[in-house]
């Protein structure tokens, strides 16, 4: 009796391992689980650049993308990461402006006119992919950067090919332009836009935005490679730093709650991160004076791509890079510049290249980048963490 | 896998010769209340049975759909093996059960085949994936075992639960690329890599089988066969593209969701322990004839 009884209770320990045990494996209720999904090409001459990407409503993403440095590729994944639709532009349409922009709930994205070199805004169907011109601005040639303001507005950076001027303008949907700001180069850098844009030569981290009411635009400016702080209005800008010539400059600003700032730059090669940056007013400087901490495993000149990212309720800088070995780094740094945790993504024969990160409604994460499989075909690629993947990596229990 | 064989068919013939001598003697022993504890080992063979697919790979308009999805290889090529402890209590002549710990090794491999081709340049490239995986479990075994008659050969069915516990889970790419212009075909072995948080921690499943003992003085000599059906999914959803080790992104590998068929073939060696009666437990010690 007492052995059945036993033999019994083993039975039923090994039945309630079973099925207690297993439910640490399982996500939890109502979280999605995250994805990693490449989005394939079989003509193996084409090759992608991911630029940009956005959540949907639906809790899928829009991408956006380069196909053969010039042409533009929109990418619609559903919440699974599952491809839903794409369309790849016409002739008329190129090179993208690398921000998808998100205007009272709806996309667009800047485009160059190829005949006419002059800067478009094309509407995109968030389900479909498909396109629709909204305005064109035929008095802004070679655009190279774009990014939302208030309202229907946005910042538009573009170049002067006959006054040598990089140009600053606030353009609304409408197809209106409120302002232009004009930088002078002082020098004819038709040349580097042009290889810039059809990928032969150096692809500079042009940028435009807003910190604390002003616009910082990163450009050509007087023989180099400039960032400068801008009010609308005045040419004169209130901070200046330039580049080595256009062997330096910084590659990525991401305003902060405290008011500072914080950058990325690079300089001959390497990388730097300025975790908080106060916003500088009167200053002509170099941007190799403006310090940071030395990335040492980030590849020569990489894209670095910042933002917001919270977790647990605390907000972390989040940094992105390309590393030396092909794969790409995601630091979260906390609210004291302290760096918590770094996540890597892709490894291997299949190099991976940052393009954009964003957090989702649910808490989760969307790194979005290129990978190129057997190292030979860049193609669109997707990861998308949940929230709890966001938890283990800072090592914090999710309850 | 040829020595396995040869040894299944040696013991087979052990048990016939045997059994025709059993038979011709027509005697019947007494096992009851007895506990068995024994070694056992052997090997076994995975089945996996796809409930959903994944891939890396979502078809596009410009990718043909069908190549992401895993070609599994047969059976019979997918050996694992086992070996560990068993104890066995019998409490009458023909009814026992009995609990076992195991170490046990599930091996399941399946292939990919991507192709590109480039139009401008009439050439093409295809990617041949190989992928193994081998999932090692600290498994508890629970069964009852039903002895078809009490002779010296005895034929028996059992069956029982299995809860497992995972130690490691390991998976290793094979790649061979080749491109009718430029690169020859050049198979290239990865190095195993660690994948333990892409699997669940604990499995649990039934199992059922049936063998033949030999009772040979002190010592049970069984040959026996189980299928085992996990019933929880060895693959978890929670880190199935996001593991540590980064491996769909590395080598464009994730799982699908399977459960495990496995067929499990295993020799054991048990001795009776404890007295009964206060004499030397021996098998058949008290036997009488029809």
């Amino acid at each position: 009796m007492m052995k059945n009884n036993i033999q019994i209770t083993l039975i039923l320990l090994l039945l309630s391992g079973g099925f207690f045990g297993c439910k640490k494996d399982q996500l939890p209720k109502g979280m999605d689980p995250g994805y990693f999904k490449v989005y394939d090409d079989q003509a193996a001459n084409n090759r992608y650049k991911t630029l940009d990407l956005q959540e949907t409503a639906d809790g899928g993403a829009l991408l956006l993308a380069s196909l053969n440095d010039t042409r533009i590729y929109l990418l619609k994944v559903d919440k699974q990461g599952e491809y839903m639709a794409s369309q790849e532009l016409g002739n008329v349409h190129r090179n993208a402006l690398p921000t998808l922009l998100q205007l009272n709930g709806r996309f667009y994205i800047g485009c160059m006119d190829e005949i006419g070199l002059f800067t478009q805004i094309l509407s995109v169907d968030e389900s479909t992919c498909q396109t629709n011109m909204v305005a064109e601005f035929t008095d802004l040639l070679y655009p190279l950067a774009i990014s939302p303001i208030e309202g229907d507005n946005a910042l538009l950076l573009s170049y002067d090919r006959i006054g040598y001027k990089s140009q600053l303008s606030k353009i609304s949907l409408s197809g209106s332009v409120e302002w232009t700001l004009e930088i002078p180069v002082n020098q004819d850098a038709e040349a580097l836009v042009v290889q810039h844009l059809n990928g032969s030569g150096t692809r500079f981290p042009f940028y435009t935005g807003l910190w604390n009411g002003k616009y910082v635009v990163n450009c050509f400016s007087n023989y180099s490679f400039s960032f400068l702080v801008m009010k609308g209005g005045t040419n004169l800008p209130d901070a200046i730093f330039n580049g080595s010539q256009y062997a330096s400059g910084t590659s990525a600003c991401f305003p902060l709650s405290s008011g500072s700032a914080a950058i990325t730059r690079f300089s001959f090669g390497k990388s730097y991160l300025i975790p908080s940056f106060d916003q500088p007013f009167g200053v002509v400087d170099l941007t190799d004076n403006m310090g940071g901490i030395f990335i040492e495993e980030a590849e020569p000149n990489s894209e670095f791509k910042l933002g917001n990212i919270t977790v647990d309720e605390i907000n972390y800088l989040g940094f992105a890079y390309n590393t030396q070995n092909g794969r790409v780094a995601l630091g979260f740094l906390d609210g004291s510049g302290q760096l918590k945790a770094r996540k890597y993504f892709g490894a291997g024969t299949n190099p991976f290249k940052i393009g954009q990160f964003r957090q989702t409604k649910d808490k989760g994460l969307l790194v979005a980048g290129t990978l190129s499989v057997a190292g030979a075909f860049p193609r669109p690629a997707l990861f998308k963490l949940n929230e709890k993947e966001l938890f283990e990596i800072l090592d914090l229990k999710y309850e | 896998m040829k020595q396995t064989r040869v040894l299944i068919l040696l013991f087979f013939a052990l048990f016939l010769a045997e059994g025709t001598q059993s038979f011709a003697q027509k005697k019947r022993f007494d096992r009851s209340k007895q506990l068995i504890v024994g070694i056992k080992g052997g090997v076994n063979f995975t089945h996996p049975m796809v409930l959903q697919s994944h891939s890396v790979f979502s078809p596009t308009g410009n990718s043909a759909n069908g190549s992401e999805n895993k070609t599994y290889e047969p059976i019979m090529k997918n050996m694992g093996f086992q070996g560990g402890l068993f104890l066995l209590y019998r409490f009458t002549n023909q009814i026992s059960a009995g609990i076992e710990g195991l170490f046990f090794q599930y091996r399941y491999a399946y292939s990919n085949t991507y192709t590109w081709a480039d139009t401008q340049e009439g050439t093409s490239f295809t990617l041949e994936q190989k992928h193994i995986n081998r999932l090692h479990y600290f498994e508890i075994p629970a069964l009852v075992r039903y002895d078809i008659n009490i002779r010296k050969i005895t034929p028996f069915v059992q069956g029982g639960v299995y809860t497992g516990f995972l130690q490691s889970g390991i998976s290793q790419t094979r790649s061979t690329q080749s491109s009718g212009q430029v690169f020859p075909a050049s198979p290239t072995q990865n190095p195993p890599t660690q994948t333990n948080d892409r699997f669940a921690k604990v499995s649990f499943g039934v199992l059922g089988g049936a063998g033949v003992s030999y009772f040979a003085g002190k010592v049970m000599l069984s040959l026996g066969g189980n299928v085992r059906y996990s019933i929880l999914p060895p693959t978890g959803n929670l880190h199935r593209y996001n593991d540590q080790a980064s491996t769909s992104s590395a080598y464009l590998d994730v799982p699908d969701n399977i459960r495990l068929l496995n067929l499990e073939l295993y020799i054991s060696v048990g001795v009776p322990i404890g007295l009964k009666g206060g004499s030397q437990p021996k098998f058949g010690t008290n036997y009488c004839t029809f």
